[in-house]
């Protein structure tokens, strides 16, 4: 659906610094159909200048982009049959009404008129803002106005849809409903772009993700494949009923455990060996006088994951 | 898609044209005009306006208050059009959907000022009563109106320019600008053979003896009916600001380029054209005898036929600022020129892109300046001192020189500061000022050889140029030319110098080639 070639963007620093800062470097990457594709990485990776690119909102400085096939800078407004945008700061037109809103952007679109009551009503429907038709933008409150946001993205119908973190300044409700919202295009075969820094959520709905850092996609893949690559050595937790033994020290001479870390009567390592070796290791543990009163599996998030590879702890 | 569909005016006239404010306005002009009709038609002041009366006068007045909504009330909310969007951060929505360029222009060049038009309409019935009682023929209102709507949409089209390329973070200067283009064609140019191409002009045609028709401009010598003179103009103004909005209104603002080069020579050619056009040539090389009729005075006077020089230097001074102008419409900024050299490779570093945009200078002031010293040598009387060899120095010395600060401006616009253009004007400004003060004070003017020294620097010596210092100090004259072209040359291949840098910034990057196989 979304193709990236050679992808860069390379902006001046700001006056009085020398140097460029590259936005976007040489960027590859290919978002097949139907995927919620999440693009991770902090503030100033150049997530949203790859988003305006995607968009043809801006101009790379050099590289294609391709959305559906269509090149975005040849044929602009081909490529916008093709994709819904919303970008992460936004205003409505507060004067307009809710159906009005949304009735512009379908003419805008060039929707065919005999169709675009039906389509405006069938979004109103789909966001849930029925009651808030005919009330002015100004009235809604922020999470109806990024509703009304999507509603504006989607009611072309497109087949691909670009969000800059929508999910930002919404409240845990309308967070979850974002959710769902976004899960049932999905269903419906929409291919969904996604930038947030909500790392649990994109967890939650993504199928694959790409963790961006100054201008580079350090990770790409299916989620749960970045997530293996990252978990080649398991995370293990042992906590002590009480603190006595010596537990950092013993497990420091145990073959394949690697960085033992203790926090008071815990202690957390890496442990290169499989399931059965991780038993014997627990029951030699014990049968040192090792008072074990629990044993975890830490399984690696989405966040601890991205704050490990950002770190360098995971290359 | 037709004209009432088009979504950006539907969406305005929503907003402008909600039932409250329709009914507002609708009580507020019925107030205004029973008003001004009660005070003009019942107060003992003499209104009378050319021949008419009262009820004349009172359509004159409604005219003129309508000219002023629309032109200036419309305008600046077409000036806000485009900025307003962009500070809003609602502009990238209208850029990514599938309206043309064309169609959103449109859209907000009849759709911002559609409440000033709504207004208008709501005076349009103590206008016609006016015009009625006032035996205004209705040639005359329909011409008024004609003028009122065509030069409205003109003078919008300039503001949704200045909408488009003001960028955020202007304020009220956008604004300012626009109400100092109204105000400045309100007066009538002294120099040429045209009258005022204000749309206040209208005002005028309430006088009974002389209608539009009656209203005669001069071109190229021939007289033309300013009613027509104006709508040409119109209509051509027009166009000529509509084309770079469509250009880039839906392109990344970091990329905005008002005119292409062919764009931006012709829209200068088309301005010198004006500018030699409606200069009252016949007019300036009369000599003789001429009747003057001044109130109810008659008189003759004698007429002398101005020096040609002079004559020529004004204009090529006129196509100076002219073509100053488009250059600034051409200038590559440091991010068109980055992408240039990643899609270009070498080709961006050329001899020919070192050179952007003195080629379009050179050709412009060519052009305009052959054709001056043309119109000059038919026209002039014949008694008068006119060379061709002195002429072509002066075109080719303007061209040198305009080459030179256009390479500089040019080179300066590609530094990495905060505004590199306004430093570099700045720059320029200053350099003019510190000569121009130096050589004045040092009273170098004063000596013909002196003066032709300093041609070496500064063009202003050229305007006083006469036979007689051009043969005092020829060679000066001409080592001041060569001079001018090696400054030129200096400012070219510093120019090539910043392009080259920006090829070793990026030595990542790669080149149109390399792309083309990547993507292949």
């Amino acid at each position: 659906m979304i193709h990236l070639i050679n992808l860069t963007k390379q902006y001046d620093l700001p006056s009085g610094k020398s140097g460029q800062i590259l936005a976007a470097d040489r960027l590859n990457l290919e978002v097949p159909n139907r995927e919620i594709f999440g693009l991770v990485g902090p503030n100033g990776a150049g997530k949203t200048t790859t988003l305006k690119m995607i968009c043809g909102l801006q101009v790379p400085t050099s590289g294609r982009v391709t959305v559906n096939g269509v090149d975005v800078q040849r044929e602009p407004e081909e490529a916008q049959r093709h994709l819904g945008y919303l970008a992460d700061f936004f205003s409505l037109y507060d004067d307009l009404r809710v159906w009005e809103y949304l009735d512009y952007f379908a003419h805008a679109y060039k929707m065919e008129s005999i169709k675009i009551p039906q389509r405006v009503d069938e979004v109103i429907r789909r966001m849930n803002l029925e009651s808030k038709r005919d009330d002015p933008i100004s009235g809604l409150s922020r999470g109806m106005k990024q509703r009304l946001g999507i509603g504006r993205a989607i009611i072309h119908d497109p087949p691909l849809i670009v969000l800059d973190e929508p999910a930002a300044g919404l409240d845990p409700k309308a967070r979850v409903e974002l959710k769902r919202l976004l899960k049932e295009l999905n269903a419906e075969g929409k291919t969904i772009f996604i930038t947030s820094h909500i790392l649990a959520d994109l967890e939650e709905i993504c199928t694959s993700i790409a963790i961006m850092e100054k201008g580079q996609l350090i990770r790409i893949g299916r989620l749960e494949e970045v997530m293996r690559e990252a978990v080649s050595i398991r995370r293990i937790r042992i906590q002590l009923a009480s603190p006595e033994f010596a537990l950092e020290e013993w497990l420091a001479s145990q073959l394949g455990v690697q960085e033992p870390i203790g926090k008071g009567s815990e202690v957390e390592f890496g442990f290169t060996g499989n399931d059965a070796m991780l038993a014997e290791l627990v029951r030699e543990l014990i049968g040192a006088g090792a008072p074990v009163c629990g044993v975890e599996k830490r399984t690696e998030t989405l966040e601890r994951l991205y704050s490990r590879i950002s770190s360098g702890e995971v290359m | 898609m037709k004209f009432f569909n088009n979504p950006e005016f539907v969406r305005n006239a929503r907003i402008q044209l909600r039932k409250g404010r329709v009914f507002s306005a609708i009580v507020v002009c019925s107030a205004l005009s029973g008003t001004i009709w009660a005070s003009i038609v019942h107060a003992d002041v003499d209104f009378s306006i050319g021949s008419l009366r009262r009820a004349g006068a009172v359509f004159a007045f409604t005219l003129c208050m309508q000219i002023a909504i629309l032109l200036i009330g419309g305008g600046i909310y077409v000036v806000q059009s485009v900025h307003r969007e962009m500070e809003q951060n609602t502009f990238d929505f209208q850029r990514v959907t599938r309206l043309s360029a064309l169609e959103l222009a449109c859209g907000k060049l009849f759709g911002s000022p559609v409440g000033a038009y709504f207004v208008t309409l709501c005076f349009m019935p103590l206008s016609l009563v006016g015009a009625i009682r006032g035996h205004v023929p209705a040639r005359l209102v329909a011409e008024a109106y004609v003028i009122l709507l065509l030069g409205s949409i003109a003078f919008h089209s300039l503001a949704l320019l200045i909408s488009v390329i003001e960028g955020r973070g202007a304020g009220p200067v956008g604004i300012l600008v626009y109400l100092f283009a109204v105000v400045i064609t309100l007066v009538p140019p002294a120099i040429w053979a045209v009258r005022q191409v204000s749309p206040f002009v209208a005002v005028e045609l309430v006088d009974h003896d002389s209608n539009v028709f009656t209203l005669k401009d001069e071109f190229f010598g021939f007289g033309v009916s300013h009613f027509l003179v104006l709508i040409a103009l119109y209509f051509a103004f027009t166009a000529w600001f509509l084309l770079p909005v469509v250009r880039n209104i839906k392109r990344d603002p970091s990329l905005y380029q008002i005119y292409s080069g062919l764009q931006a020579l012709g829209f200068a050619l088309f301005m010198s054209l004006l500018q030699i056009g409606f200069y009252p040539w016949k007019a300036v090389f009369f000599q003789g005898i001429i009747s003057v009729r001044l109130a109810e005075v008659s008189a003759t006077v004698r007429h002398d036929a101005l020096p040609t020089l002079p004559v020529e230097q004004f204009h090529l001074l006129c196509s100076m600022i002219v073509m100053a102008v488009m250059t600034l419409a051409l200038l590559r900024s440091r991010e068109v020129v980055r992408i240039r050299v990643q899609s270009l490779g070498k080709l961006a570093l050329s001899v020919w892109a070192a050179a952007w945009p003195a080629p379009y200078v050179v050709v412009g002031v060519t052009l305009v300046g052959g054709s001056v010293a043309i119109l000059i040598s038919h026209y002039r009387y014949p008694d008068e001192f006119w060379s061709w060899p002195l002429v072509a120095y002066d075109v080719g010395y303007v061209v040198a020189w305009l080459t030179r600060d256009v390479l500089f401006v040019q080179c300066m616009n590609l530094r990495r500061v905060r505004r590199p253009l306004r430093s570099a004007v700045l720059y320029v400004v200053i350099f003019y000022g510190c000569t121009a003060t130096l050589f004045s004070a040092l009273d170098i003017y004063a000596y013909a050889r002196n003066a032709a020294l300093t041609a070496f620097l500064v063009p202003s010596p050229l305007y006083a140029l006469s036979p007689s210092n051009w043969s005092t100090a020829k060679a000066i004259w001409i080592l001041a030319l060569v001079a001018q072209s090696i400054e030129a040359c200096f400012f070219w291949w510093l120019h090539r110098q910043r392009l080259k840098e920006f090829q070793e910034e990026a030595p990542k990057r790669l080149i149109a080639k390399e792309l083309q196989t990547a993507s292949a």
